[in-house]
């Protein structure tokens, strides 16, 4: 009976631990005037449906376009397969509706970008140099 | 595009059809292997451009351009579809090119032009597809003014960029090729927006209102044809209302929508042989449509019920001016998809289609088996050849032709031998994409 308990509380304790995932960091321009985004606007930024933050803060988004950190970033916060976002970017670009975000090949390329542009928001991999960028915590 | 020449026409038996498709595709084959052989060697070389974002910076603004090129081979048992000679083998092709640019943090400007070949359809003539400035004020309110595609459904505004869905064809009960040009954009304004909750998802609307381009070489107009009816150079005058509302639910990946919309058309002519001057203007015209789409993982699923109810007056173009005849007609289509991705490049899908047509008063009687309803069931495995390149394979098994005024694909232009209550089709297609 003992063995069963223990047996029990062990699986229940492995099946609710969240599967391991890259750590990454969203990090924005400094006239960002936040310090934190909800989850929800920062869909909103990456599907093009917020051009601004709450405070007023007008931001556009920046991409990897690909890698472990922008799959886990566009799973994690956009609801959506790295397949399902860029088809979904092109519905807007072929409606004329909205334009192609920014998408840069590595972590210092749009820590780079996020630095020089207004209003920029973006995310790289967790081990990656944010020097002249803010950090966004994500709630 | 050349006609293919399949041999002689076989029953529409099954073995005859796998036959039939076989050689019909085999023909179809020799002809579309090379324009493949030659899209493979241009667009190779263009791989990295394709892959990368193509854009030029004008004094300080960056101006995005996009675009694409699809073609397609479609073999059909007896009847002829879509205003091609499908029941011999037929290629297709659709293109665009868009340019846009960010004028000021609110104003965005652009442009698109399209281009289509299915037969009679399109004939290879260059539409402006849209273009249109968009003003967002804020996240809630935005602004359009110009010629913009229509939000109605869930692809009328997307319809002709296939590498965007699953399926070779869209659902035909619901997004009709040969009638894309009735619904598919209107010159005018939308009022817009998006209204986000933390607990309610997101709402976002758009309110519409415009005018309806003519379109010569469009279905409306062949169903016209079809009923003995002669247009005047005018062409059809057409305007529309509406408003599109989908919810972003707070379950994830699924959405739900609503659109509904008003339109008004009318022509005048002459109706078979007789000259007396006819005019036509709808009395009411209104479509009203509900769908939704959900998203878990690889899998993706969509439904859409569309409802189309027409009334309208001929009326005699004399002293007057007596009303000949009131024709009507009740539409209710629907569709429901899924669609699984096996693997990063492939993905696999079926849908099935219903349409079905009440005539009311009609112009020309219609008789026969078939000819109050189309129902499709389909099949297609979609591969991602590349990130800007797609193949899909895709077949139809379809029952019922519809009404000839009604268009929705079979026209008795095309089928003068009368029209057969099932046809088989086979679609490839290939879209390359920018």
């Amino acid at each position: 009976m003992k063995l069963a308990q223990t047996f029990l509380s062990a699986l229940i304790f492995v099946t609710a631990s969240p599967a391991p995932v890259s750590a990454i960091k969203v990090i924005a321009h400094t006239s960002v005037n936040v310090s934190q985004v909800s989850r929800d606007d920062l869909k909103g930024v990456f599907l093009e449906t917020r051009t601004s933050l709450p405070d007023g803060s007008r931001v556009e988004p920046v991409l990897l376009k690909s890698g472990e950190a922008h799959d886990t970033f566009v799973k994690q916060y956009t609801g959506k397969t790295t397949a399902g976002l860029e088809s979904y970017y092109r519905s807007l670009v072929f409606t004329g509706k909205g334009a192609m975000p920014k998408m840069l090949n590595s972590d210092a390329e749009v820590v780079a970008y996020v630095k020089r542009t207004r209003g920029a928001i973006g995310y790289v991999s967790d081990g990656a140099s944010t020097d002249g960028v803010k950090i966004l915590d994500v709630k | 595009m050349p006609e293919l020449n399949s041999g002689d026409v076989l029953n529409s038996t099954g073995t005859d059809y796998v036959t039939k498709i076989d050689w019909g595709m085999a023909t179809a084959t020799r002809q579309l292997v090379p324009a493949i052989a030659t899209a493979l060697v241009v667009f190779s070389g263009l791989a990295p451009a394709l892959h990368a974002q193509v854009s030029v910076t004008v004094g300080d603004r960056e101006v995005q351009i996009h675009g694409y090129l699809s073609e397609g081979a479609i073999s059909s048992t007896d009847n002829n579809y879509l205003r091609m000679d499908t029941s011999r083998g037929s290629l297709f092709t659709e293109a665009g090119v868009n340019v846009s640019a960010k004028i000021t943090d609110k104003l965005r400007v652009g442009a698109q032009a399209y281009d289509r070949y299915f037969g009679e359809i399109g004939k290879g003539r260059v539409y402006l597809d849209w273009a249109f400035a968009d003003y967002r004020v804020k996240d809630w309110i935005g602004f359009r003014g110009g010629k913009i595609k229509t939000p109605l459904g869930l692809f009328t505004d997307t319809q002709d960029q296939a590498f965007l869905h699953t399926w070779a064809l869209l659902p035909q009960s619901v997004y009709p090729v040969d009638l894309r040009s009735i619904s598919v954009a209107h010159v005018g304004g939308d009022v817009y927006g998006n209204i986000s909750s933390t607990r309610g998802g997101s709402l976002a609307y758009t309110g519409f209102a415009g005018s309806i381009p003519s379109d010569p070489h469009g279905g409306y107009l062949f169903g016209i044809q079809a009923q003995g009816g002669h247009l005047s150079t005018e062409g059809v005058i057409g305007r529309m209302a509406g408003v599109d509302l989908r919810w972003s639910s707070p379950i994830p990946g699924l959405m739900v929508g609503t659109s509904m919309v008003y339109n008004h058309r009318g022509f005048k002519g002459t109706l078979g042989p007789s000259p007396l001057p006819l005019s036509y203007s709808t009395t009411l015209d209104r479509v009203t449509v509900v769908y939704g789409d959900y998203t878990s993982g690889h899998f993706h699923a969509d439904a859409e019920y569309r409802d189309q109810t027409r009334r309208a007056q001929i009326t005699a173009e004399i002293p007057g001016r007596p009303v000949v005849k009131e024709p009507g007609s009740e539409e209710p289509a629907w569709f429901m998809s899924g669609a699984y991705r096996l693997s990063k490049r492939v993905e696999a899908g079926s849908y099935y289609s219903h349409y079905h047509v009440t005539l009311i008063n009609p112009v020309t009687p219609v008789t026969g088996p078939g000819r109050d309803h189309i129902y499709d069931k389909v099949v297609t495995v979609r591969l991602d050849v590349a990130r800007f390149w797609t193949f899909k394979i895709e077949g139809h098994f379809m029952d019922g032709v519809g009404a000839p005024g009604q268009a929705h694909g079979f026209y008795p232009q095309d089928n003068p031998q009368g029209l057969e209550p099932a046809t088989r089709m086979l679609v490839f297609r290939t879209s390359l994409f920018f």
